[in-house]
């Protein structure tokens, strides 16, 4: 894993250099691995497990708002980096030691399935929810970087909504476990505590009925919401 | 386990789209090594390849010819993918015997 780490380092690092780290908002597992390293959340996730996969998942909120243009093609090419195109046409990165995805917000019912971010010359797959890890970002000190990723009440509350949507009982449960590990710990803190009961109650009511039943099916008590 | 188990099958299968990548980026690449031979006082620029059980020599230019130098980064950059094919390849072993 220690090759990963280092991969992963070298990634946001050369992203750093190029000024495009700023456009990304780090989501999926990886996250875990910088809440806990961050100097801004190490306080309360040391305790945290990091059951990483092996995808680095980027999320480009909004691709009318990135401002630096750079050839993030040609940055993964020089970390020996391949592209992998899908028949939809887009386009994934992998290596021996890791995958990248970028992924942006889903928009509408109508929306292309494929994204392209023409300012970074990669395209982006369009996810549901991904809004409420763009939404609630916030820049943290890694590695001596400075990296956007998700309030972790908003990765807890994205991880309980999409389990809901997972179609393979696998990632169902993956997900269900590190939200509700994450959710234990973030509960402790009055802060935090109150930045899960705030994005809750910002999200339309349709998602907070789902999450009210997804809290109910795993002991979780929604008064911690109201 | 059945998480973990999950991981690394999803990792074998990213390994497996990662060397079928790594196989037809090399397929792009011209084969053989670039060897310079020496004729009449002269150095020049050859690849030799093998086409089944023939070796073929295909001549590029004059040793310090861009064509020859154009060749030799393109041969390193292929090299250079096939080292990456060859781990991951170790590292797809790896995972199927962590499947298993």
């Amino acid at each position: 894993m220690s090759k990963q780490i280092k991969l992963f380092n070298n990634i946001l690092t050369e992203f750093d250099n190029a000024n495009v780290l700023v456009e990304f908002v780090l989501v999926g597992s990886w996250c875990q691995h910088v809440y806990k390293n961050s100097n801004e959340y190490n306080y309360i996730m040391q305790q945290a497990s990091t059951l990483t996969t092996m995808d680095i998942d980027l999320l480009v909120p909004d691709k009318n708002k990135v401002k630096t243009e750079a050839d993030v093609p040609e940055i993964l090419k020089r970390l020996d980096f391949i592209e992998d195109r899908k028949i939809n046409g887009l386009i994934k990165y992998g290596n021996a030691d890791l995958g990248l995805d970028f992924l942006t917000e889903l928009k509408g019912k109508a929306q292309k399935d494929v994204i392209e971010i023409e300012k970074l010359k990669v395209n982006a797959e369009p996810l549901r929810f991904m809004d409420i890890l763009g939404d609630n970002n916030i820049k943290v000190h890694f590695d001596n970087l400075e990296i956007n990723i998700p309030e972790p009440a908003a990765f807890v509350l994205n991880k309980f909504i999409t389990s809901q949507r997972r179609p393979k009982k696998e990632k169902r449960e993956k997900d269900i476990r590190t939200a509700k590990e994450y959710y234990y710990i973030l509960i402790k803190d009055e802060n935090e505590r109150k930045k899960l009961k705030d994005i809750f109650n910002g999200f339309p009511k349709g998602w907070q009925n789902t999450l009210k039943k997804i809290f109910l099916e795993n002991g979780i008590d929604k008064k911690d919401f109201e | 386990m059945s998480v973990l188990k999950h991981i690394v099958d999803e990792e074998r299968d990213r390994l497996k789209n990662v060397i079928r990548n790594y196989q037809n980026k090399i397929k792009e690449y011209p084969k053989g090594s670039l060897v310079n031979k020496k004729i009449r006082g002269q150095f020049y620029g050859y690849i030799v390849s093998r086409q089944g059980k023939k070796i073929v020599t295909k001549y590029i230019g004059k040793k310090d010819s861009d064509d020859v130098k154009n060749m030799e980064s393109t041969i390193q950059e292929r090299k250079k993918l096939e080292r990456q094919l060859k781990e991951a390849k170790m590292n797809y072993k790896e995972a199927e015997r962590f499947a298993r």
